[in-house]
């Protein structure tokens, strides 16, 4: 009983790094550029640095207990003025929520020198460096086309098994779907996917359109991506059983509209069960609906479950000209000039809005 | 006691500076502004905390860590410290009276970048990007406020530009593509504002003089590049069309290949490779003609008699995003993959 109790006690006190990491690093981790930032679970945090071509997972050990980040008023000024400089001398490239603890986390740019950290803000407001120093990390590469490098991680996500990135070249006009195994083996090549998609606008196969930002999505006993393209399809690729090098195509079920460029997305279940996914984007034309050119709309889960007869040619459009419709289709008012959102639980999602040129962090409510 | 310490460069003992107690300290601060050390082997407590001093405002705390080194306080910043911002270091003396210093690491006069424009060809009305060369790392997140396309009469083209920011990994060549939406026949965008470039017309690309680069020095004043629109292409490029000039053996004389089409001048740098009869690949040094109508190998050895073969990936695409192996516009209802891809060509070393 004692040797039992002992084992117990020992297997507890492993890092929970043990089971989503394979070789990790200690400390040392050095981020070139960070363009897109993504929590899995247990607070493995994802890191996607385009200049390294890399993919970085990293034991944040933030792992609760769990409660909503507090609201910080220009809070771009208040990192900027923490890095020296001026709030439109840095970019926020990402935020991400961690599920665990509800902290959040941010990647931000400085200008001109282009030095990129993450930064944390927690329950209290309290907007700190995320210091890496003494923490477990795995990074993986990310292969290039066959003429050019990865030089554009457009997204990163965990689905529960697997790492996946979305991302494109400089040089060819393409979409690419990268999957990494967990636990993350530090120094290991990420497998690579070819992806193709119909564009509803155009009625022809988009086939290199880059993925801007995707979900990862389990239906049934099929495993997918579910991506937001330029202008505005959402399409998902079927990913289970892929294996690397292969083109994977895939169903267009929803046109959101032309003119908008997909920024963030996420899915939740409201109070009464039914399942949406978020797309959060922002507007390059003039605007045909609400008061900026960032928007959010809520898409039923049933569109993105939709039959085949309901899908690329025959996708559903969204009204452009009005808050709903058809119906399952709604844009959500509180996502009016969010730059970057992500979702905190099913009732709330944590928002960065411009507002008149003031970046504020707040807690917003999902309908 | 109010100091100030001009710190110009190197990692130097920056400046001696006295205490209100009367005990010597030092500042040091490195040339790449890593870190801020007070020497202070009398220092009363391991306090050190460094602040900005914008030109507006009240002083902000900047965001790093202090720890104690032997003799010295030294605090490092989440980012290095910027070349012409003033800091201030607070400490405690052994007195415990509180003392500060301020520092500066001044701009060492970085050299003005410069730019330009590839290829350096007239582009088909369907052109799908541009490559802007820098002579050093610029600063990024800006070039959409940096860019203006401006037509004949001098209007200014509308959203010309995918808002996706592509740098090369040395942060010195910007890929810059007009708006896929626009230039895709039939898209929505398209449909509704037309197409970026109309064939025969002639516009101004400027690139705007605030640009800086990552050392901090600006392009000084706007650049222009001149941009000619010719007819849309739809045709893919055709290696059996190109014209191959062979070297002859036992020289480092270049293999010149000229296309039938100006192609991506960055693909270029990697797409094309030579190979022996027997497989195995020839080192080469390549040059890219500005133009993108032609490509020169020199091989590192001389070449050997016999049979060779150019090699092209099959992903290597013209002016207007057709590549070897598909057309950019694909129509859903064509037959996929009927069409028979060559990347290969072969030729004589005489």
């Amino acid at each position: 009983m004692k040797l039992t109790a002992f084992i117990l006690t020992v297997s507890l006190a492993l890092p929970l790094s043990a089971a989503l990491l394979d070789s990790p690093q200690n400390g040392g981790l050095k981020l070139g550029s960070i363009s897109s930032i993504s929590f899995g679970k247990d607070g493995l945090l994802l890191v996607a640095d385009p200049a390294s071509q890399r993919v970085i997972a990293i034991q944040t050990n933030d792992t609760g207990p769990k409660s909503k980040p507090g609201a910080v008023a220009d809070i771009a000024a208040t990192i900027a003025g923490g890095l020296g400089t001026t709030a439109e001398n840095i970019t926020i490239k990402d935020m991400t929520v961690n599920p665990a603890s509800g902290r959040v986390y941010l990647a931000v740019q400085r200008r001109p020198d282009n030095a990129s950290l993450i930064l944390t803000v927690d329950a209290t407001g309290k907007v700190v460096p995320f210091e890496t120093d003494k923490l477990a990390w795995s990074s993986v590469t990310l292969p290039g086309g066959t003429a050019s490098k990865v030089t554009n991680i457009t997204d990163v996500a965990f689905d529960g098994e697997r790492v996946f990135a979305t991302g494109t070249c400089n040089e060819e006009f393409a979409s690419r779907i990268f999957t990494i195994p967990v636990p993350v083996k530090h120094g290991s090549t990420a497998s690579v996917i070819s992806a193709e998609t119909y564009h509803v606008a155009h009625r022809k196969w988009e086939t290199k359109a880059p993925i801007q930002s995707f979900i990862p999505y389990h239906s049934g006993d099929a495993d997918y991506v579910v991506g937001a393209f330029a202008c505005t399809p959402v399409a998902k690729f079927r990913v289970d059983d892929i294996e690397s090098g292969a083109k994977v195509k895939g169903v267009s079920m929803v046109e959101l509209g032309s003119g908008n460029r997909p920024l963030d997305l996420f899915d939740y279940t409201d109070k009464s069960g039914k399942e949406w996914v978020v797309v959060h984007t922002q507007r390059f034309k003039d605007n045909l609906f609400g008061p900026s050119k960032f928007w959010g709309v809520r898409v039923s889960m049933d569109y993105i479950n939709a039959a085949e007869d309901k899908t690329n040619e025959k996708a559903t459009w969204r009204d452009v000209k009005a808050k709903t419709g058809p119906e399952g289709i709604e844009i959500v008012d509180a996502l009016f000039g969010a730059v970057q959102v992500d979702k905190i639980d099913n009732e709330s999602a944590a928002v960065l809005r411009d507002t008149e040129g003031k970046v504020s962090l707040e807690v917003i409510a999902l309908p | 006691m109010d100091m100030r310490v001009l710190l110009c460069a190197g990692w130097l003992c920056l400046g001696t500076i006295l205490s209100a107690g009367r005990e010597r300290v030092a500042l040091n601060v490195p040339r790449d502004g890593s870190r801020v050390e007070v020497i202070a082997t009398s220092a009363g407590e391991p306090k050190l905390s460094v602040s900005c001093l914008p030109a507006k405002g009240g002083p902000i705390d900047v965001m790093g860590r202090a720890e104690v080194r032997s003799d010295r306080l030294v605090f490092t910043p989440s980012l290095p410290f910027l070349p012409g911002q003033r800091y201030r270091a607070d400490w405690t003396d052994r007195s415990g009276l509180p003392q500060h210093a301020e520092f500066e690491i001044q701009t060492s006069n970085p050299t003005i970048p410069t730019v330009r424009l590839l290829p350096q060809s007239p582009l088909p009305a369907n052109a799908l990007k541009l490559y802007l060369h820098f002579s050093q790392p610029m600063e990024q997140g800006v070039f959409l406020e940096r860019l203006r396309l401006v037509d004949a009469s001098g209007h200014e083209v509308s959203g010309p530009f995918r808002e996706t920011e592509l740098w090369s990994p040395d942060g010195m060549r910007l890929t810059v593509w007009f708006h896929p939406g626009r230039q895709k026949t039939g898209v929505n965008l398209n449909a509704d504002e037309g197409p970026v470039l109309h064939e025969n017309m002639r516009y101004t690309l400027i690139v705007g003089g605030a640009w800086r680069s990552t050392a901090g020095a600006a392009l000084g004043k706007d650049v222009s590049f001149d941009i000619q629109a010719g007819p849309a292409d739809h045709n893919s490029p055709g290696i059996d069309r190109w014209e191959i000039i062979a070297p002859k053996a036992g020289t480092r004389d270049p293999l010149a290949v000229r296309f039938d089409e100006p192609l991506d001048t960055a693909m270029l740098k990697t797409a094309l490779t030579v190979h022996r009869a027997a497989g195995d690949a020839v080192l080469l040094e390549i040059d890219v003609a500005p133009d993108g109508r032609s490509w020169q190998a020199r091989p590192v050895e001389p070449w050997q008699q016999g049979r060779h073969e150019l090699r092209a990936v099959p992903d290597l695409e013209d002016l207007a995003g057709n590549s070897l192996a598909r057309l950019f516009e694909v129509d859903v209802t064509q037959a996929e993959g009927s069409r028979p891809v060559k990347v290969a060509r072969r030729f004589e070393v005489p």
